[in-house]
């Protein structure tokens, strides 16, 4: 993972740790939002505004839908960050 | 039935809201008599204790246990003109499907359902959610689905607590609606005071938050209402 995703990943649990009172150790890359975090499709909505304005990326909620793990969260915002 | 309201759908003439109204009332009435038939053959006997309701400010989420098959047909046999939150399953129903659109009811099975339902209490209608999304298996235990805290929380919407007891427990999940007690079946209903979300929950939080909290507090209230 190089630094700009190491960043992202920071950026992400920070958020997550807000949002949804997670424990920092259960935000592991391969952890899945829906079923090890219980983060639900409405859930995803405020997510993703939280994670727009951290992280300043133009990002549809269907590019969002597609998502299943942390790390698929970072891929996409690595990628998309890095096309701007 | 289906047969029916599929006719009735694309009558001219009359407005959308029309026919959802006359829809509720039809489906009000309905339950009225299915219930007072159930009681006249000695089935069941029924109390409603739901003044709290009758009174409560319109634009309010009617929350209620689910132990029973026949709970709504309670429920909509006391309000004459109520939105429900419907399980996709019967939102698609080939029976159940059209009178529930028609009535302007809103499946939960779309994202979409969120702004639905905040549109409809905005307008003033009250919305049936059992937030346990299913018949309660588990008497001694309550866990509800998120769905109704979304709801409350994005419409800033009063919660109306509705408890139903059923005794001896029938029509659970897990019997088969032929299978009935042999003795009188005993429904109560009853409704507690409006409860305004500022009053149970820090609505400073971030609104992920707030859902927890607010179905957290509404599973605490459940579980001391249920067993006192």
């Amino acid at each position: 993972m190089n630094a700009q995703k190491e960043k992202i990943l920071e950026q992400i649990k920070t958020i997550l740790v807000d949002l949804f009172e997670l424990d920092e150790a259960a935000i592991v890359p391969e952890a899945k939002l829906y079923e090890d975090l219980d983060i639900d499709s409405i859930d995803a909505v405020d997510l993703l505004i939280d994670l727009k304005k951290t992280i300043d990326v133009d990002i549809s909620s269907e590019q969002f839908n597609d998502v299943k793990t942390i790390q698929d969260v970072v891929d996409t915002f690595a990628e998309l960050s890095s096309k701007e | 039935m289906g047969l029916f309201f599929r006719l009735v759908s694309p009558l001219p003439l009359f407005s959308a809201s029309m026919k959802q109204r006359w829809i509720r009332n039809c489906i009000h009435l309905g339950c009225l008599a299915f219930i007072n038939i159930m009681r006249l053959f000695g089935l069941i006997k029924y109390t409603y204790k739901l003044s709290s309701m009758q009174k409560a400010t319109p634009g309010h989420i009617v929350v209620a246990n689910h132990p029973s098959l026949i709970d709504a047909v309670f429920l909509f046999a006391a309000n004459k003109n109520m939105c429900c939150l419907v399980k996709g399953a019967l939102w698609n129903n080939f029976f159940t499907g059209p009178v529930a659109r028609l009535a302007g009811y809103i499946p939960n099975n779309t994202i979409e359902a969120v702004p639905m339902a905040v549109a409809k209490l905005h307008g003033g209608e009250n919305l049936l959610i059992f937030p346990e999304g299913t018949r309660n298996s588990d008497n001694n235990n309550i866990h509800f689905k998120r769905g109704a805290a979304n709801i409350a929380v994005a419409a800033n919407a009063d919660i109306l607590p509705v408890k139903i007891s059923c005794n001896p427990p029938a029509l659970k999940k897990s019997d088969k609606w032929y299978n009935i007690p042999d003795e009188v079946v005993e429904f109560c209903l009853s409704s507690n005071e409006q409860i305004k979300l500022n009053e149970c929950i820090d609505r400073t939080k971030p609104k992920t938050r707030q859902y927890r909290d607010l179905t957290q507090f509404l599973e605490q209230y459940y579980l001391q209402w249920t067993t006192r």
